[in-house]
C-alpha cells in the first residue's frame, strides 16, 4: 500500500521518537481495554474481584458457552448477518443511484431532493421511533427481519448519498460523454463505468453502515419480539442487563468479545480494501 | 493472505470456546428437565380444573435469568399438565417493559403480562389507559386449585394494583426492604445489629474504629436507601399515613417536620463519613459485592440479596436481615413491602385461558415453586411444610410470627408509596445530592415539594389515590 | 430521435430517483414528519388517544429548568468532543503520514479498530475502567497524581458529564483519523518538496500547507461529530451515567427518552426532539460558515 509511493518523510529523529511515543500511548489505550475484556471473560466471579489486572487462574471457557446460550449467540449472529447483508445491498444500491443522478444531471425537483436528505441526516432517530413501529404494523412488516433491512437500509440513505455525492461529483464529465460516444445507454454508463471509479466512496460508505448495522440495538429490540429472529446486539444487551442482576462478569465479557470477533473478523479480511478505499481520493466535502 | 489467515485462526478459536461451553453445559440440562416433568406429573394429579381451554396464550414476564426462568418454566409447564390443549408462548426476558410497550400502543397486547423487577413505571399508564381486564370477578369466584375452596380465602396478603374498587393486576408474592448485616462481622467484634437510629449512632463510630464502614448503599439507585431505610422508618415514627398522603402528592407533608427529621439522617451520615463517597457511582451489584468483600457492616436491599448474588457469596460468609432503624421512637419496626402484580390484558384473545394461568399461578404447587425459586414470600397462605424458603425470607415471616415487626403495603400505586415516575426521579435525585453534599436536607426537601406541587397540578398525568 | 433521447434520459432519472424516493417516504421521512406532528399532541405514548394541545409543549420547553441544563451540557459535550476528536485524529494523522514511524500500517489498523464496536460495548469496558475499587483508570491517575474524586469519576456530579466523553472520543478518533490520512496524502508531492527545500520546518509546514488544504475535511469532520455528538451522545450518557447524579450529566437525548417512555410525555419528548433537531441545524450551519469550505455544496 503505502510503501511503493515513497512519501517524503522527515527523518529528524527527535521529532520521530516522539512521534512513536504518542502513538505508541494511542495504541496502549486502544488495546488495554480490548486485552482486558478478553482476560476477564475466562475468569471466574472470584477470581475477577481479587485479581482484577492478571492473567486467569483457571481459563474458564464456559463463560462463552453460558454467554452464546443465554444471549442466544447462534441465532443472534445468523440474524445479524442477515439483516447487515440485505441493508448493505439495499442502502449501497439507493444511495449510490441517488448520489449520481443528484450530482451529474439537472433535473426538476433536483434542489429539493438534496435539500431533503440533507435535513434527513440530522434528525434524531427516537422522534421517528414510534410513528415507524407503526407504519411497519401497516404493512405487516412487524417482528420481521425484511422489515428491519428496510428501516436500515433506507435510514442510511441521506448520508450515504451526502458522502458519495462527493465522489461522483469529481469523476471527469469526458468519461461520460466517450462512453455516450461509444453507444452506451445512461444505465450501462452508470454501471460499468462511473460506479467502479466511486470504488473508494463506496468502500467508505459500506463500512460506516456496516458497523451501524450491526450494532444498531434499539430499533432492533424495538421492531423486533419473536426470540428466534434476535439480532446480536438485542442479544447481548439483555444478557447484560441479566449479567448485571447475577454479577456474571465472566459471561458479559465472552458475550462482549463475542460481538467484537466477527467485526474483527471483517476488519481483517477487508482491512486493506478499506485503507486502499479510504485513502484514494479523499472524503470530498 | 496473513490476513486472512489471522481472521479464520480468530473465527475458529471463538467457535471453538463456543462449543467447549456449550458442550458441558447440554449434559446438565436433559438430567435437570427429567426431574422436573416427573415432580410436575406427580403433584398435578390433585386440584386438576377443566380441560376445556384450549387455544393458544401468550405470557410477556419479566426474567432477569437462570432462577426466574426456571420458575416461569414451571409455571407453564403446570398449566399444560393441567390444560393440555392450549398453547402457551413464554415471552420471558429483562427488557420486557420496552418490548411490550409498542404492542400495547397498537392494541396487540400479550394475553398475561409481568413487568416485575424495577419497571412498575408502565403499570400506571397502562391502567389509567384501561389496558388491563378487571378482575374482580376472577377474584369472586376462581378457585384454590391444590387448596379446595375459594382462592380469596387463602389469600394471605393482598396486594393488587387496584382504583376505586376495580382489580386490575394482583401479586402473588411480595419481597420487604430492609437491611442485611454482616453476621461473622458481628460476632467477631461484638456489634449488635442497630434496631432504632440511636442504636445505629452508637455503633458507627465503633465500626469506624475497625477500619470498616459502617453502612454501603446502592449509590446509583437511591431508592435502596429509600424504600430500605428511610421509608420503614418514616412509617414507624409517623405511621402508615404519612407514607398516604405523600405518595398522594401532599406537599405538606415533605415540608413537615417529622420528614425533615427522617431526610437530616442522610447528613448526619455523610458528615460523619459513616458511607463510603465512592458508593455514589455503584450498581446495585457492585455495592453489593463490595458488602461482600467485607467493606462494610450493614446494607440496605430487599429480602432478595441471598437469591441475587448467590453465585458471589464466599465461602463462610453469614448475612442477617432486619426492619430498618431509621428511626426515633420506641414503636414496632416495620417491613415495607415490595412487590409485582400479573395483569391480564383487556383486549385478550382468550380470556378463559388467561383467567386459568392466574390459577395456576396461585395453585399451591406453584406457590411452593415461588418460595423455593426465591421469588419473593408468597402471598397465598400455606404452611410450606417441607418447603426450603431462603434464610431472610424464613426469618422475617418468623419475626412476623413473634411479632416483632410490622409489614406494612401499598395498595392502589405502584406498590411503594411513591406512584409516579416523576416523583420517584425527584426524590430519588434530591436523597443522592444530599448523600453527595449538593444540598442540605432542607432545601432537598423544598425542591422535593416544589415538584410534587408541579405534578400534582399537571393534568397530564393521571392520577391515583393509594391507601 | 430527440424524443427517443428525452423518454430515455427520463426514464432512467425516474427509476433512479423515484422508487428510493418512495421507499424512503414511506419507511422514514413520514414516521419522522408524524413524529414531529406529535410534538403538538398531549400523548402518553400508549393510548389511542391524543389532545391536541398546540404550542404547550413548547412553552413548557422554555419554562423547563431541566432543558436548560440538558442544553447546556449537550452544547458543552459537542464541543469538547469536537476539539479533543480533532485534535487528536489528524495530529495522529499527522504523525502517521509526515513523520518517519516504524510500523504505519500496524498502527494505522489498530487505532481504526474501535470504530467497529458497538456503543453497548464500549459503554461496558469503559465503567470497569472508571470503577472506583478496581478501575485502571485510578491507579494510572495516582502514579501520576491526579486527584481522583472520592465517589468515582461517574458518580461526582462535578465530573459525571465530562466522564461520558472520553468513551465516546475513544471509539471515534480512528475513523477520522483515516480520513484526514487519505486526505494528507492525496496532497502532491511536489508541494512538500518545494517545502523542504526552502527548509520549512514541520510546524510551519503543518499550518500552511496541510491544514488549508484539508479544510473540506476538518469541515465534514467537524460537523459530522457535532451531529453524532447530538443525537448519540445519549446513549453514552444513558449507559454511563443515566443522567445522574441530580442530572448532572442529563443531556437532551436522555431526557427526551425519559420523557417518552418513563412520564409517559410522548408529546412533549417529540417537542424535546425538536429541540435537538434545531439545535443540530444551528451549530452545523455555524461551522459551515466558519469553514466556508465551497465543497461542502449539496
Amino acid at each position: 500500500m503505502g510503501g511503493k509511493r515513497g512519501r517524503n518523510r522527515r527523518k529528524m529523529n527527535g521529532i520521530s521518537v516522539l512521534g512513536t511515543l504518542l502513538l505508541c500511548l494511542a495504541a496502549a489505550a486502544v488495546v488495554m481495554p480490548l486485552v482486558w475484556v478478553l482476560l476477564t471473560s475466562l475468569k471466574s466471579n472470584q477470581d475477577f474481584y481479587t485479581n482484577v489486572w492478571g492473567l486467569p487462574k483457571e481459563w474458564m471457557w464456559e463463560n462463552y458457552g453460558r454467554a452464546w446460550e443465554k444471549g442466544s449467540m447462534g441465532s443472534g449472529l445468523w440474524n445479524s448477518l442477515l439483516v447487515t447483508c440485505g441493508s448493505l445491498l439495499l442502502g449501497l444500491t439507493c444511495s449510490s443511484t441517488t448520489a449520481y443522478v443528484l450530482s451529474r444531471y439537472r433535473f426538476l425537483g433536483r434542489g429539493l431532493l438534496r435539500k431533503i436528505y440533507l435535513a434527513a441526516i440530522m434528525v434524531p432517530s427516537i422522534i421517528s421511533l414510534i410513528p415507524q413501529y407503526f407504519m411497519l404494523i401497516h404493512l405487516k412488516l412487524l417482528d420481521s427481519l425484511p422489515g428491519l433491512i428496510l428501516v436500515y437500509g433506507l435510514s442510511s440513505v441521506p448520508f450515504a448519498s451526502f458522502v458519495l455525492y462527493g465522489f461522483f461529483e469529481t469523476l471527469p464529465h469526458e468519461l461520460e460523454e466517450a462512453a455516450r460516444m461509444d453507444g452506451a445507454g445512461y444505465f450501462r454508463t452508470f454501471w460499468q463505468i462511473m460506479f467502479p471509479l466511486a470504488r473508494s466512496g463506496l468502500v467508505t460508505v459500506m463500512i460506516i453502515n456496516f458497523i451501524d448495522y450491526w450494532n444498531e440495538y434499539y430499533k432492533a429490540l424495538t421492531y423486533l419480539s419473536t426470540p428466534e429472529k434476535l439480532t446480536i446486539p438485542v442479544g447481548l444487551v439483555i444478557f447484560t442487563q441479566q449479567s448485571q442482576y447475577r454479577v456474571d462478569w465472566g459471561a458479559l465479557m465472552a458475550s462482549n468479545v463475542i460481538m467484537i470477533i466477527p467485526a474483527a473478523v471483517i476488519y481483517c479480511i477487508f482491512q486493506n480494501t478499506i485503507q486502499k478505499g479510504l485513502t484514494t481520493g479523499a472524503v470530498k466535502g | 493472505m496473513k490476513n486472512r489467515i489471522m481472521a479464520l485462526v480468530l473465527a475458529g478459536c471463538i467457535i471453538a470456546a463456543g462449543l467447549v461451553g456449550c458442550g458441558k453445559k447440554e449434559a446438565e440440562a436433559p438430567a435437570k428437565q427429567a426431574d422436573n416433568t416427573e415432580e410436575a406429573a406427580q403433584e398435578s394429579i390433585e386440584g386438576g380444573k377443566g380441560t376445556e381451554i384450549s387455544g393458544s396464550l401468550e405470557v410477556a414476564v419479566f426474567s432477569n435469568g437462570d432462577l426466574m426462568d426456571q420458575f416461569w418454566d414451571k409455571v407453564v409447564a403446570e398449566f399444560n399438565s393441567l390444560n393440555p390443549d392450549c398453547e402457551v408462548t413464554l415471552i420471558a426476558n429483562p427488557k420486557i417493559e420496552e418490548s411490550m410497550r409498542p404492542r400495547f400502543v397498537s392494541d396487540n397486547p400479550p394475553d398475561v403480562y409481568y413487568m416485575g423487577g424495577n419497571a412498575n413505571m408502565d403499570e400506571q399508564a397502562l391502567t389509567g389507559d384501561r389496558k388491563f381486564m378487571k378482575l374482580n370477578d376472577f377474584y369472586e369466584t376462581a378457585e384454590a386449585l391444590g387448596y379446595g375452596g375459594l382462592l380469596k380465602d387463602h389469600m394471605g396478603a393482598e396486594i393488587f394494583n387496584e382504583q376505586n374498587g376495580d382489580i386490575y393486576g394482583m401479586s402473588f408474592a411480595y419481597s420487604v426492604w430492609g437491611y442485611y448485616y454482616n453476621v461473622g462481622m458481628a460476632e467477631e467484634y461484638g456489634w449488635e445489629p442497630p434496631v432504632n437510629w440511636d442504636d445505629f449512632c452508637e455503633l458507627a463510630p465503633k465500626i469506624k474504629e475497625q477500619g470498616i464502614y459502617p453502612i454501603i448503599h446502592q449509590g446509583k439507585y437511591p431508592d435502596y436507601m429509600g424504600y430500605g431505610l428511610m421509608q420503614a422508618g418514616i412509617a414507624v415514627d409517623n405511621g402508615k399515613e404519612t407514607l398516604v398522603s405523600m405518595g398522594n402528592l401532599d406537599a405538606d407533608t415533605y415540608r413537615s417536620e417529622e420528614v425533615l427529621k427522617a431526610w437530616q439522617k442522610y447528613e448526619t451520615i455523610r458528615e460523619n463519613d459513616w458511607a463510603p463517597p465512592s458508593a455514589l457511582s455503584l450498581t446495585h451489584t457492585e455495592a453489593q459485592m463490595e458488602w461482600l468483600q467485607n467493606k462494610a457492616f450493614l446494607i440496605p436491599c430487599g429480602n432478595w440479596l441471598e437469591g441475587e448474588m448467590a453465585n458471589d457469596i464466599p465461602e463462610g460468609f453469614q448475612m442477617a436481615f432486619r426492619p430498618s432503624f431509621w428511626f426515633d421512637s420506641d414503636n414496632t419496626p416495620v417491613y415495607v413491602g415490595a412487590s409485582c402484580r400479573i395483569s391480564i390484558a383487556e383486549n385478550t384473545k382468550n380470556p378463559e385461558a388467561a383467567k386459568a394461568f392466574l390459577q395456576v399461578i396461585f395453585s399451591k404447587n406453584i406457590t411452593k415453586a415461588v418460595a423455593e425459586y426465591g421469588m419473593g414470600i408468597p402471598c397465598m397462605n400455606d404452611e410450606l411444610e417441607g418447603v426450603e424458603l431462603p434464610p431472610s425470607n424464613a426469618s422475617v415471616l418468623q419475626q412476623v410470627a413473634k411479632g416483632e415487626v410490622k409489614i406494612i403495603n401499598e395498595v392502589g400505586g405502584s406498590g411503594n408509596f411513591e406512584p409516579y415516575a416523576e416523583q420517584r426521579t425527584i426524590i430519588n435525585n434530591n436523597i443522592a445530592a444530599v448523600l453527595g453534599g449538593q444540598k442540605t436536607a432542607e432545601q432537598a426537601l423544598e425542591d422535593v415539594a416544589k415538584e410534587v406541587e408541579r405534578i400534582a397540578g399537571d393534568e397530564s398525568i393521571v392520577k391515583v389515590t393509594i391507601r | 430521435m430527440r424524443k427517443k433521447w428525452f423518454c430515455a434520459r427520463n426514464g432512467f432519472l425516474f427509476c433512479f430517483t423515484v422508487p428510493t424516493l418512495a421507499l424512503f417516504s414511506v419507511i422514514v421521512l413520514i414516521p419522522i414528519l408524524q413524529g414531529l406532528y406529535y410534538s403538538f399532541f398531549s400523548w402518553n405514548g400508549l393510548s389511542s388517544e391524543k389532545t391536541f394541545v398546540a404550542l404547550e409543549n413548547y412553552k413548557r420547553l422554555l419554562a423547563d429548568p431541566v432543558i436548560l441544563t440538558a442544553l447546556g451540557n449537550d452544547l458543552k459535550t459537542a464541543v469538547i468532543r469536537l476539539l479533543f476528536t480533532l485534535l487528536l485524529s489528524l495530529g495522529l494523522a499527522l504523525i502517521l503520514t509526515r513523520i518517519h514511524v516504524p510500523g504505519n500500517r500496524f498502527f494505522r489498523s489498530l487505532l481504526f479498530f474501535p470504530t467497529m464496536l458497538s456503543a453497548v460495548v464500549v459503554c461496558t469496558v469503559w465503567m470497569m475502567l472508571y470503577n472506583p475499587s478496581f478501575g485502571i483508570l485510578n491507579l494510572l491517575l495516582d502514579v501520576i497524581g491526579v486527584p481522583i474524586p472520592d465517589a468515582g469519576w461517574l458518580g461526582d456530579f462535578r465530573t459525571a458529564l465530562y466522564s461520558t466523553i472520553p468513551p465516546a472520543v475513544w471509539c471515534s478518533v480512528g475513523f477520522y483519523m483515516i480520513i484526514f490520512i487519505s486526505a494528507i496524502d492525496s496532497i502532491p508531492e511536489t508541494l512538500f518538496e518545494s517545502a523542504k527545500m526552502d527548509g520549512v520546518s514541520l510546524w510551519v509546514e503543518t499550518k500552511d500547507i496541510i491544514l488549508p488544504l484539508v479544510r473540506p475535511q476538518i469541515n465534514f469532520c467537524a460537523i459530522y461529530v457535532v451531529i453524532s455528538s447530538m443525537n448519540g451522545s445519549y446513549l453514552f450518557v444513558k449507559l454511563l451515567t443515566n443522567g445522574g447524579p441530580n442530572s448532572a450529566s442529563e443531556v437532551l437525548g436522555t431526557y427526551m427518552t425519559t420523557n417518552a417512555f418513563n412520564y409517559h410525555q410522548f408529546g412533549y419528548a417529540t417537542a424535546i426532539g425538536t429541540l435537538i433537531l434545531a439545535v443540530t441545524l444551528l451549530i452545523s450551519g455555524l461551522l459551515n460558515k466558519i469553514f466556508r469550505s465551497e465543497a461542502y455544496e449539496f
